[in-house]
């Protein structure tokens, strides 16, 4: 089946996305960009977030990571990246594992 | 570890020695399920590693670009230029089993407008815009890849927590208490068995004593 491909951020760090012609989103508050992931979310495969608007609606966020679709990834805006993808990627380690063992 | 609150007959002793058995048994199962999970998930996350690096590096300068091209532009032509993509992409999904975790695989189509076709005319815009265009082109690929694994690694990472949480339920608590009620109905009917048999030997002692 064919679904969408989303990015929810603001306007300077979607503009390549609009290039390559995904569709997107653009948020520059809390309201917008929970507004955004829910009619994206309804479509997508996968959902790209920038890391500020990330952070802005983690809990919402955190209602699909254990349901299969859709996947939603963090991504560094144009205001430089703030190593929140490391970070997720390390909990889930721990939460797998129990312990870091990216780390080194 | 707490016996379970049962009467101490035959029938129930049967029927714990079965649940034990079933228990020993899923115990096995799951613990082997959690290995294979574990080892699924190694492979994934140094790959998701190396991955979001190279991401994270590529739309950096996938942004640099459009931002410098969008310098020499007006804000109105660069908008105008991307306002109406001519080509739209969609994910196409599939879904694969990793030890019953169901994980989704996508693969990009373009489903209207072809790979080279740009969404703007050449005569207001510049080249730079154009080489950025095709730079992130070719980071759509790469994005794909990353959200593929990434949401592998963290469903996965769920089912490994939600399976370690059972083989640890089924260690330390079903299996010892299952044991130790299974223990005390038998000890418990072995008294039993004593104190009949000395009631009869009690019970013949008198018999023979009023004869």
């Amino acid at each position: 089946m064919a679904y969408n491909i989303s990015v929810i951020g603001n306007k300077e760090s979607i503009l390549p996305f609009r290039a390559a012609g995904v569709r997107v989103y653009e948020c520059n508050g809390r309201g917008s960009a929970l507004k955004a992931l829910k009619s994206a979310a309804g479509d997508s495969a996968v959902i790209y977030v920038t890391e500020d608007v990330f952070v802005m609606i983690r809990d919402e966020i955190a209602e699909y990571d254990d349901k299969p679709l859709p996947a939603v990834i963090p991504f560094p805006g144009t205001s430089g990246g703030t190593g929140l993808g490391m970070e997720l990627l390390n909990g889930s380690v721990e939460r797998a594992i129990g312990s870091n063992i990216l780390q080194e | 570890m707490a016996r379970l609150n049962v009467s101490p007959t035959r029938m129930e002793l049967g029927r714990l020695k079965k649940r034990l058995g079933v228990a020993r048994n899923g115990h096995k199962l799951l613990k082997d399920k959690r290995d294979e999970l574990m080892k699924q998930f190694m492979k994934l996350i140094r790959r998701n590693q190396e991955l979001r690096r190279n991401c994270e590096a590529g739309l950096a300068r996938a942004q640099n670009d459009f931002l410098l091209a969008g310098a020499l532009l007006s804000d109105e032509t660069l908008d105008a230029a991307l306002m109406l993509p001519s080509r739209s992409v969609t994910a196409e999904v599939t879904f694969r089993n990793i030890t019953g975790v169901s994980v989704p695989e996508f693969d990009y189509r373009i489903t209207s407008g072809s790979k080279d076709s740009q969404c703007y005319g050449f005569s207001e815009t510049n080249s730079s815009l154009d080489r950025a265009a095709q730079s992130m082109d070719r980071m759509l690929e790469m994005l794909l890849e990353l959200a593929r694994i990434e949401k592998a690694a963290k469903l996965l990472s769920c089912e490994i927590e939600k399976t370690r949480r059972r083989v640890n339920a089924l260690e330390y608590v079903m299996i010892p208490q299952l044991e130790e009620t299974i223990k005390f109905i038998n000890m418990k009917m072995e008294e039993n068995e004593r104190s009949t048999r000395i009631r009869l030997m009690k019970v013949k002692d008198m018999v023979l004593e009023n004869k």
